[in-house]
């Protein structure tokens, strides 16, 4: 039920006015002056102010004026009881604040009318009110949300090389909700994998699918897992978590600092482009397949291309964030005028091209409130970054894996599908101090392993990679005897101990093919020739490196001190 | 039916049915307002203020109107109007008119509240 | 934007006309035309000629006729694409799951 405040001086017109407004149903609260009116708003919180202009002690427009200061955004009609009936009068009555007038003598229709019109609306404000604060309520939440949402993200995320001085970025603050997630990491053997993507639409549906993508890329890229496999995990992870309709554009890329490669990925991104730093030409990396998580594996085309890369070339990636970029008449920025940026040659140092694409961007948008909603990275191709050995536990950790030994056996047809080193490189990881020590190791295995296999097991002989019409022969060889091998095996042993402050990891690799004449050839051609590239490597890497039996049997051994 | 000669009997019937079992007291807060009405114009005229008279005319000219006292409402009317601009010539024979005619209103006050 | 559909007499295709801006602010008229249809056409027909902007939720909103329509058994057609649309459909390959002329 309302409450009425009735603020009149003279009591007949006080009582009259009492009694036609608890005739109407409401709660009336009487006042004679203007300081009793103040008074009694503040005790009684009337629902509607009824007040005479003339009064003593504080006339009704002084006390119009604090009531709606004490109410601040509350609304609180206040209606002037008078019979004045000049201009200037009624227009000080709503300077004060007053929201109608009510004329006298009183008329009980139209008394009626306006005290039930003002409640109307008080009650509609109140709601809103109730509404509004609900709303902001509910904004923080999600703000807060979205704040919790991010920190794990970047707790998921921050395992990554995003700082590697070879890496530049730019993302929107709110990136993730806008679906743009970048990840970047180095593999085991110290190539670059960094993957830019975009989910579609925004807010939490666009920032659900960042978390898996993350967790499989960080936890796949750390163990050496291959390029096609983290893409096809991927796909296959978003294919089963997310809705139809919901998917992600993204590019992959692997940069091999030794052979001085990248390898590119791009479904559903716009071309990203490869910047030849001498030539100062541009080579599109333009969408080959479907975006991740719209179809199974089995129509996912994983094909990558290949580019040589010198130290001066650049690669840049962006989401189609910077294409949309409008300006003030509604214009986007476009694939034509971003490319052009490139195309200044010698005008622009490349140093400057990533700069410059985000000025670029900003003059068309052409607002100082700038509405960040583009992604871009780059990617210089210059420097192999150091092998990171910022793990912090020595040899003699006292967490983890410390003594142990393992063996492991690969049998046909399982060579074809699978790569046991990634594997390997899980436990690896779990031994302290040797994490750090990842990619010596990762090396190690990797050359002795595809030895035994290629060499051991295969038969083939690597003379024939002397030139580029053998190199293709050898891995049409490798690839059709390995699909016609039907036994034999590899066999792993791993065992890892400490001494001391020293951790001793030894690797046998046993194969079952016939072996060679180590004795002779050791001292025949020296290392440098010797089975390839690769063991010359490995000897480096290794405190001792020896062949036994007929030549199938390995033994590597790998130590590090805290 | 009495005849009043300074009430509008309309007016007092209508006031009857609003207040009810008040009407009586509303009555009675009439006559205590016309007499501190009345004596407030005297004080302030002798005080010469205008601001004071047009105040009191105004009010009394208000509660004179809820209760059909349309002459009273008249006289207060054009007391309230002299004294806005400030002229209180004729005030002391305008008082004196209030006065008088405030007399014939508490005789008709008598014969409602005797009914 | 603006969304209209219309069922060939014989009910076997629906045909969906987008006008303007195709994105997010359609999703929930672009559901309505199939999702209230008594009966699953055998054929979709998807008309571009008055749209001028496609984004990445109006894919998802093709995604979603798709799964609708059968997945992989689905016929849909999308037609009358201007060179902007057509590059956003390229960029994504969706030549692969669509019929797009």
């Amino acid at each position: 039920m309302l409450t009425v405040l009735v603020a009149d001086d003279t009591s007949t017109d006080r009582m009259i006015l009492e009694s036609l407004v608890r005739q109407l149903g409401y709660i009336t609260v009487p006042a004679s002056n203007g300081l009793e009116a103040i008074a009694f708003y503040q005790q009684y919180q009337p629902d509607i102010v009824l007040m005479d202009v003339l009064m003593p002690e504080m006339d009704g427009l002084e006390a119009a004026r604090s009531i709606k200061k004490l109410a601040g955004e509350n609304f609180v009609p206040i209606l002037f009881l008078t019979s004045l009936s000049d201009t200037e009068s009624l227009v000080a009555c709503l300077d004060a604040g007053g929201d109608d007038f009510i004329p006298k003598p009183y008329n009980k229709p139209i008394l009626q009318a306006k005290i039930n019109a003002f409640g109307r609306m008080r009650e509609l404000q109140t709601t809103l009110l109730q509404q509004r604060d609900q709303i902001r309520l509910n904004n923080n939440t999600l703000l807060q949300e979205q704040a919790v949402a991010k920190k794990v993200f970047d707790n998921v995320a921050g395992k990554g090389c995003l700082d590697d001085p070879n890496i530049r970025f730019h993302l929107s603050s709110q990136a993730i909700f806008n679906g743009d997630v970048l990840v970047a990491a180095h593999r085991p053997n110290g190539n670059l994998m960094l993957l830019l993507g975009d989910f579609t639409g925004h807010g939490l549906p666009a920032a659900i699918g960042s978390m898996p993508l993350a967790t499989a890329f960080y936890g796949m890229v750390s163990k050496g897992f291959s390029l096609q496999d983290i893409l096809r995990e991927i796909n296959h992870k978003l294919k089963t978590l997310l809705p139809p309709g919901i998917f992600c554009c993204a590019s992959l890329l692997e940069v091999d600092y030794q052979v001085q490669q990248v390898k590119v990925w791009n479904g559903g991104l716009p071309s990203g482009v490869l910047y030849r730093g001498v030539s100062g030409e541009v080579e599109l990396l333009s969408s080959q397949s479907l975006p991740l998580g719209i179809m199974g594996n089995d129509r996912l085309n994983s094909q990558c291309r290949y580019f040589d890369i010198s130290a001066t070339d650049r690669i840049y990636l962006w989401t189609d964030g910077i294409h949309e970029a409008r300006s003030f008449d509604g214009e986007m920025f476009g694939e034509a005028r971003l490319l052009e940026v490139f195309r200044h040659g010698s005008d622009v140092k490349a140093n400057q091209i990533f700069d410059r694409i985000l000025e670029a961007v900003h003059e068309h948008v052409g607002s100082d409130v700038f509405d960040d909603d583009l992604s871009l990275v780059e990617i210089s191709l210059a420097s192999p970054p150091e092998p990171t050995d910022d793990q912090d536990v020595g040899a003699r950790g006292d967490q983890g894996l410390i003594e142990w030994s393992m063996s492991f056996e690969i049998k046909p047809p399982t060579f074809l599908h699978f790569d046991p080193l990634p594997l390997l490189m899980t436990v690896i990881s779990d031994v302290p101090g040797l994490r750090g020590k990842s990619a010596q190791v990762y090396t190690v295995l990797a050359e002795l392993y595809s030895n035994a296999l290629e060499h051991g097991l295969l038969q083939l002989d690597s003379s024939l990679k002397n030139d580029a019409e053998g190199f293709a022969e050898y891995y049409r060889l490798r690839k059709r005897r390995l699909e016609q091998l039907t036994e034999g095996f590899i066999r792993f042993t791993l065992a890892h101990s400490v001494n001391g402050d020293e951790g001793v990891l030894r690797l046998t690799l046993e194969d079952s093919g016939e072996g060679f004449d180590h004795h002779n050839k050791l001292r025949e051609t020296g290392e440098k020739d010797f089975s390839g590239r690769g063991i010359a490597l490995v000897t480096t890497l290794c405190a001792s490196l020896t062949y036994e039996g007929n030549g199938n049997i390995v033994k590597a051994v790998f130590t590090w001190k805290d | 039916m009495t005849q009043f000669t300074s009430l509008d009997e309309s007016v007092i019937d209508t006031l009857r049915e609003i207040m009810g079992q008040e009407f009586n007291d509303l009555i009675q807060a009439y006559r205590i307002d016309c007499q501190t009405r009345i004596s407030a114009l005297k004080q302030e005229l002798s005080e010469d203020n205008c601001d004071g008279v047009r105040r009191a005319a105004h009010s009394l000219k208000g509660s004179s109107g809820n209760v059909g006292a349309s002459h009273m409402q008249e006289l207060c009317l054009a007391l309230e109007t002299s004294a806005k601009n400030e002229d209180l010539s004729s005030a002391p024979e305008m008082i004196a008119n209030i006065e008088s005619e405030y007399q014939n209103i508490e005789s008709d006050l008598n014969v409602i509240t005797r009914n | 934007m603006a969304i209209s559909s219309e069922m060939t007499p014989n009910g076997a295709m629906l045909k969906i006309e987008v006008s303007g801006r195709f994105d997010f602010s359609s999703h929930h008229d672009f559901r309505k035309t199939y999702e209230e249809l008594d009966s699953k056409p055998e054929s979709f027909l998807v008309d571009m000629k008055n749209a001028t902007y496609l984004d990445s939720s109006a894919l998802g909103m093709l995604l979603l006729l798709r799964d609708y329509a059968g997945g992989d058994e689905s016929n849909i057609e999308i037609t009358n694409c201007s060179p902007d649309i057509r590059k956003i459909l390229t960029i994504s390959n969706f030549e692969q799951l669509f019929a797009i002329n």
